[in-house]
């Protein structure tokens, strides 16, 4: 390998959690997740990253586009949460933590239920840390449905989760 | 979903002007159910960043795990190069005096991933289970348990490498393991205690100073001096050689009988 492809698989390796996290807020589909991470690697890796593009951005383009053309009609989207919730509880010390754990737990239905319109800009936002002027670009929207629409599936989960107490 | 709805929303995320966002803070200085609804648009927010992470407690698949390992090929083979050398440690005369085990603990937690370190904003959280030990059943606990020295374990966005092991002055196993995120750059000091591990010390630095935060010649070619303090007060034997180490791995952490 040369020197830029050498460098350019350690920064795609680093880039790894922030891909599976930002996919699977996308998918919700465990069994889809490392699939598409991996497409979206090998993609960059075969084609290269632009130089005027940020690398993470980039990613989760690739990892979008690939969600779009070939796994958004397989709705698998919910198959694998149990599974996920399972094996979350087995690995983390973090969910040894009562709260956090029940705070999940709430929360999980109303994930679960969250429109796909308001999910992607809360990925993008929220998950995948990009700008409303980022994520409007990401989604050909403008900024001001990015605005609505974070606004309004962040508001989704509050109202469903109940934080009233 | 009210026009309030949208101004907090975006507050939170930084997008309003600062004309606007001093307009807000005066609204929410002033009505408790303003500050009470942007609470409630936060903590949905920290629930859909914290429900991502879960992601990071799962397995890879293998085909992933194998491009990972591909690209990662270079940090593997430095990787093996960097089991820690206790001359350098032995430098250090000082014997620290403070037992930090709970705060070592403590920040040994913040850095496995529980929500603190490179992702969206989460609710602080504290200590592992046992307050300054790692427990067997954890994905840390595992990797001190099953892993073999310059052997890198990836759990979540840290990097874990077990450097060294080494018997302490009251006969207990321990290791010696650095870590490194792409915030924080550590070592930490862990003995065996039954089938868990008690964190004994533990030193961390902003991985800025070392560089790239996954360079490990260089972060473990820079001793952090409470490791080298704790180390000369507690070992009293060079480092197990890879074979007693593997045989002790092998044999649950037992001795095995001369």
């Amino acid at each position: 390998m040369t020197d830029r492809t050498t460098d350019l698989g350690s920064r795609l390796v680093d880039e790894i959690p922030h891909l599976r996290r930002f996919c699977f807020s996308l998918t919700r589909s465990l069994a889809d997740v490392d699939d598409i991470v991996q497409i979206a690697i090998e993609k960059a890796l075969e084609k290269g990253v632009p130089d005027d593009v940020t690398l993470r951005a980039w990613l989760f383009r690739l990892c979008r586009n690939h969600w779009i053309d070939e796994m958004r009609k397989k709705k698998t989207r919910s198959e694998a949460v149990p599974a996920l919730m399972a094996a979350a509880n087995d690995a983390l010390p973090a969910e040894r933590v009562a709260g956090d754990k029940m705070l999940l737990k709430m929360a999980q239905a109303a994930l679960d239920n969250l429109p796909e319109k308001y999910r992607e800009p809360l990925a993008l936002v929220s998950v995948a840390g990009l700008s409303y002027k980022q994520a409007s670009d990401e989604l050909s929207v403008p900024i001001g449905t990015i605005m609505s629409r974070v606004a309004r599936g962040r508001a989704m989960i509050a109202d469903k989760v109940g934080y009233h107490d | 979903m009210t026009d309030l709805d949208e101004r907090l929303s975006a507050y939170l995320d930084g997008e309003l002007a600062p004309e606007d966002a001093a307009e807000l803070e005066a609204l929410l200085a002033s009505d408790p159910a303003v500050m009470a609804r942007l609470e409630q648009l936060q903590m949905a927010n920290t629930a859909f960043a914290l429900d991502a992470q879960e992601v990071d407690a799962l397995p890879k698949s293998p085909g992933l795990k194998a491009l990972e390992q591909r690209l990662s090929g270079g940090v593997g083979s430095a990787a093996t190069d960097t089991v820690a050398d206790l001359s350098l440690w032995r430098r250090a005369r000082a014997v620290i005096v403070e037992h930090r085990a709970i705060a070592a603990a403590a920040l040994v937690a913040a850095i496995v991933g529980i929500g603190q370190i490179g992702g969206p904003s989460v609710p602080s959280q504290d200590g592992l289970p046992g307050h300054g030990v790692i427990l067997a059943d954890t994905a840390l606990g595992d990797a001190l348990t099953v892993s073999a020295s310059a052997e890198p374990v990836r759990i979540g966005e840290a990097v874990f490498t077990p450097q060294m092991t080494y018997a302490s002055a009251d006969d207990s196993y321990c290791r010696v393991t650095l870590m490194q995120t792409e915030a924080r750059t550590g070592q930490f000091v862990a003995c065996r205690d039954g089938e868990n591990w008690d964190v004994q010390v533990a030193a961390f630095r902003p991985a800025g100073e070392d560089g790239s935060a996954l360079d490990y010649q260089t972060a473990a070619s820079r001793p952090f001096p409470a490791i080298e303090q704790f180390l000369d007060a507690d070992s009293t034997s060079i480092p197990l050689s890879a074979e007693a180490e593997s045989a002790l791995i092998g044999n649950s952490w037992e001795k095995n009988p001369e």
